[in-house]
């Protein structure tokens, strides 16, 4: 009862402010400011959100897109009645695009969820192929759960997908793609930034802008446009500089060829049934996996349905109790099942796709609740579905990829594509069309990135696209002088072997990923140090024993026995081996002192400084790595010994030393 | 069929066949009624274990012998179940103690706590404490060896405990002011020898006294070896002769190539094949120490006087900061490598003499 009142309260608050809004809008109208008030145009990617085409647009449709307005329909009928007569003048316009996904806003209505529950939805997007990217991502995410802040001065800022959410028991629905309504806001994104200072400028960048994606015939995620449109104006359109020059087409994804190709196959094969497949794709961050996926289903015309994870915060309702919530894999299996299920109203397409990038995180502490919901995926669903996981060598703990274990792979019949970090190569493809996009349509902002530069970010970024174009960006801005971007360039040293094509290691100081050796290379660096000589002729090891120490100082033991496993095969000399072996046993008596913690580092530096020392004479040949012998003592038990006393407690070593022999020749001659 | 080891193993204080007047002062010490904890010293194969059990039978009598074994569980603070075996009667309980590694304090405190914790349902005419016995005492971590300071201590009036070790000098102090100490001494050869002789006797078998010497002395002093040897010869030749072969432990032959392996050639890559020999011997089990200890002997036969000097010395160097570190493994190569350093500079300078 109490909750009914309360339903009926906020719906007319919200229909109130609607037509607040609305009227607001239409005096703005009248007074003829065109330029605030556009929407973008539903063709081609109006890089920044087209305000210019905004006067083609009818106010009636806008009203009915928007979120709250739609909460204003009581039935799923009406809803629907209104959407078709308000897009049915602009069917031509939009026709090349679906314009609305109301997929999971049927869904809800359908089921006659109460309306109300504003804070507590999932906030889910549905995006246009090709259209999500982080960015845009997260400050739709950002503008989604601030529970935003209406003041009716705000109605006159560009609004980003704001108006399609739905506060639904569901979830917030953006139509990335959007109507792009940008202008018909009646909210204003938190994080976005107000602009309205130098309207003027901004109408020129903007048409500039719009002019380059003309050339450019590309539609390069409009989601973000629409999104960001605040911040446009104010840097410029560097702000772009990941999606401007985001693959567009197949071949300029910077991922190898074979994994494009499978994952393509898969599509072509997934998009024709309605089967509920499931894809897996895994990798290092940054390796492209979700481009590929977006290049391609846009290639293929499939639908991107995704989910995001819904930030809780807790918002007492307005007695100060706290809603009652769904569990958070229902929530997520509810989102599933309607994105695959529900075709969007002004969609005609029915080719789709769920994607789930961002995992619940209580799939990693109970994955048996996965396992539920992927049956019931399974069962109910008639889209096939992609999982996409990052894996850092780092923390395995809780990366998401550790939810598909090998037994729920196969009981899925889950197709798993790896992805590997992109080759150098490919990477260096990569930058380079970045490049010659920039010396097309960006000289005014950014230096032209030399071959020297891009050689940079490709040695620093460690197979990361996105962090290698994020660099390029960095290195290429105008503004810092030349000298400064030199400085912060390390030379490294002529590589020595002869046979590697690699000149120069240079590397940017200030940019680039931390490095990260990995115990294999550790144990290279300290059996096979490189000596290299500074000017004054003396000579200094590429990587000192403190640089090789620190970075295994967290577990000197396991180091140390690696170490120990492997330095013998680069020794020549016994002498040399000797010393070496003398300082490991040496670092052994100190590691077992662990009451004093200086001690494990004395004795990995012990060990470490000594093996690089001691070695005058080294092997160069091609020792593979082999890891620590497991030392774990296998007594024999009582009963492989025969003739021992039942009740007697034998001690392993005397057991081994001597009973073992002497039992066997015992027994064997009496039994035969 | 029992093994003649566990068969004529003496009963009775006053049946023991060396040591008799130690015998009879621990007879005497029972006979108190009370006596202190334990701890019970000597090398492998001298008898601890026999007179501890004598020394238990003369205590409650006859009940001590009806053993049971039974697994016992214990949690670790992180945790982990470990598992270890004990053999109990109704007044004492024996445990390895080392068995589970490095969770060893756990079960030290556990097992007395709980021994001690249950007091004789009927103390008349028992004594009203239990014993625990634990074995490799010496091998215990240093923290179990601190726990036991204080459990010791805790629970006096409840249990007595009898400690085992081979030597007590890795005993930490603490302990061994709070035990009485009793040194059980290898027996001497002439003792195994009549040992031996008396064993055949019970047997009925006729064993030559050159025969029961060259055991005795190939047993290394060890009365267990020694009447295992005999009974292995006893299986693989009867009527014995006194020149007969006498198999030895597989261990020692393995240590012996190893050793042969070393002098062979001194260069990293035979190193490399020492070490692969070395970790089979490890994994087997063959304590670290009589790895030391066995090729320590097979290598200085080669050397002269000085350089015997010089590689027992290392030996020494080496085999302590084995004992201090965590891995055997490392302090063996290393005594290898320094070996074949040595030994490698004294055949260059032979050669260069002889030329």
């Amino acid at each position: 009862m109490e909750n009914e009142v309360k339903q009926r309260n906020q719906r007319n608050r919200r229909r109130e402010r609607a037509q607040r809004m609305q009227a607001q809008r239409e005096s703005k109208v009248k007074d003829g400011d065109s330029g605030e008030d556009e929407s973008p145009t539903r063709e081609k990617p109006p890089r920044p959100p087209a305000r210019r085409k905004k006067s083609r647009e009818p106010l009636g449709e806008e009203d009915i897109i928007d979120g709250f307005a739609i909460m204003a329909f009581r039935t799923y009928e009406d809803l629907e009645a209104a959407v078709k007569c308000a897009s049915s003048p602009r069917t031509n316009a939009l026709s090349t695009k679906p314009r609305l996904p109301l997929a999971a806003l049927a869904a809800d209505s359908g089921r006659n969820h109460p309306p109300n529950n504003v804070n507590s939805h999932g906030i889910t997007l549905l995006q246009d192929a090709g259209t999500s990217d982080d960015s845009g991502r997260a400050s739709e995410r950002l503008t989604g759960s601030s529970v935003a802040p209406r003041d009716p001065d705000s109605s006159r800022d560009r609004l980003s997908d704001a108006s399609s959410r739905c506060s639904s028991g569901k979830g917030y629905i953006c139509d990335s793609e959007g109507d792009d309504d940008k202008e018909k806001k009646w909210f204003k994104p938190m994080f976005d930034f107000d602009d309205e200072e130098k309207p003027s400028k901004k109408i020129k960048t903007d048409m500039q802008i719009q002019k380059k994606h003309e050339n450019n015939e590309q539609v390069v995620s409009e989601v973000s446009e629409t999104n960001s449109g605040g911040k446009e104006f104010i840097i410029k359109d560097h702000k772009h500089w990941m999606k401007t020059f985001e693959p567009v087409h197949v071949e300029d994804l910077a991922v190898h060829n074979k994994k494009v190709q499978e994952v393509e196959d898969w599509i072509k094969t997934v998009s024709s049934n309605n089967n509920s497949d499931m894809l897996l794709m895994t990798g290092p961050v940054g390796c492209g996996k979700t481009i590929t996926l977006q290049v391609l289903s846009k290639k293929y015309g499939v639908r991107i349905t995704e989910w995001i994870t819904p930030v809780d915060i807790d918002i007492p309702s307005e007695n100060g109790e706290y809603e009652f919530k769904q569990r958070q894999s229902v929530r997520f299996l509810d989102f599933l099942l309607s994105a695959a299920n529900f075709t969007s109203l002004l969609d005609g397409n029915s080719k789709k796709l769920v994607l789930v990038e961002d995992f619940p995180n209580t799939f990693m502490r109970t994955p048996s609740e996965f396992t539920e919901v992927l049956q019931q995926y399974q069962q109910r669903a008639r889209s096939p579905i992609v999982f996409i996981c990052s894996e850092s060598h780092t923390d395995n703990k809780n990366s998401a990829s550790n939810i598909f274990t090998p037994s729920l792979k196969e009981q899925f019949k889950i197709h798993h594509v790896s992805f590997n970090s992109v080759a150098p190569t490919n990477l260096r493809a990569a930058l380079k069309r970045v490049a010659s996009i920039i010396s097309k349509k960006h000289t005014a902002v950014y230096n032209c990135p030399t071959a020297d530069v891009i050689e940079c970010v490709v040695n620093s970024s460690a197979g990361d696209v996105r962090s290698a174009v994020l660099n390029l960006h960095f290195a290429c801005l105008k503004g810092g002088t030349k000298q400064n971007m030199d400085t912060s360039i390390v030379h490294g040293k002529e590589s020595k072997s002869k046979t590697t094509r690699k000149k120069k290691t240079s590397k940017f100081m200030s940019l680039g990923k931390d490095e990260s050796v990995s115990i294999l290379h550790g144990v290279g660096r300290v059996l096979n140090p490189k000596v290299i000589e500074t000017d004054n002729g003396s000579k200094k090891f590429t990587h000192t024993p403190e640089d090789i120490v620190e970075q295994f100082i967290s577990q000197p033991v396991s180091f140390v026995n690696f170490l120990e496993e492997n330095y013998l095969p680069h020794f020549s000399n016994i002498d040399h081996v000797d010393k070496a072996a003398s300082a490991l046993s040496d670092s052994d008596l100190m590691l077992a002192e662990w009451r004093e913690k200086m001690c494990q580092e004395y004795g990995l530096y012990n060990a470490v400084a000594s093996l690089m020392l001691s070695n005058k004479a080294p092997v160069s040949a091609w020792n593979p790595v082999r890891g620590p012998k497991n030392m774990k003592i296998q007594y024999p038990t009582v009963r492989e010994l025969q003739l021992l006393e039942e009740n007697y407690l034998y001690k392993g070593k005397i057991l081994v030393s001597d009973y073992q022999t002497y039992c066997k020749i015992i027994s064997n001659k009496t039994g035969t | 069929m029992s093994l003649w080891v566990d068969k004529h193993r003496p009963r009775d204080l006053m049946k023991l066949d060396y040591h008799k007047d130690q015998a009879v002062r621990l007879k005497s010490l029972v006979q108190q009624s009370d006596f202190p904890h334990l701890l019970v010293y000597g090398p492998s194969g001298a008898g601890k274990k026999t007179r501890i059990m004598c020394l238990l039978r003369e205590l409650y009598g006859s009940g001590v012998e009806r053993l049971r074994q039974e697994t016992m569980t214990f949690t670790t603070p992180s945790n982990k179940k470990v598992e270890i075996m004990t053999v109990s009667s109704n007044y004492h309980i024996e445990v390895n103690p080392t068995d589970v590694g490095i969770h060893d304090r756990v079960v030290i405190m556990d097992l007395v706590k709980n021994v001690a914790q249950t007091h004789q349902i009927d103390s008349s005419g028992q004594r009203e404490f239990k014993v625990v016995i634990l074995n490799e005492v010496d091998d215990l971590t240093k923290d179990a060896q601190h726990a036991l300071r204080r459990t010791m201590e805790k629970y006096v009036a409840t249990c007595r405990l009898i400690l085992i070790a081979n030597s007590i000098s890795r005993v930490i102090p603490a302990i061994r002011s709070r035990c009485l100490t009793i040194r059980v001494p290898a027996p001497t050869e002439s003792e195994i020898a009549s040992v031996l002789q008396l064993v055949c006797k019970k047997e009925s078998l006729n064993l030559p006294s050159d025969l029961a010497t060259r055991l005795a002395k190939a047993a290394d002093r060890n009365l267990r070896r020694a009447l295992l040897m005999c009974e292995a010869c006893k299986v693989q030749q009867y009527p014995f002769t006194s020149d007969q072969k006498i198999p030895e432990p597989d261990w020692q032959q393995f240590i012996r190539d190893t050793a042969t392996m070393i002098l062979s050639e001194q260069t990293a890559k035979k190193l490399g094949e020492v070490r692969q020999k070395l970790y089979e011997l490890i994994i087997h089990g063959v304590p670290p120490d009589m790895i030391f200890a066995g090729l320590l002997k097979e290598l200085v036969r080669n050397c002269d006087m000085a350089m015997k000097c010089q590689v027992a010395s290392h030996a020494a160097n080496y085999e302590h900061r084995m004992r201090l570190g965590n891995k055997p493994i490392f302090h063996l190569e290393a005594f290898v490598a320094k070996f074949m350093a040595i030994y490698k500079k004294f055949v260059e300078e032979s050669m260069g003499d002889v030329f």
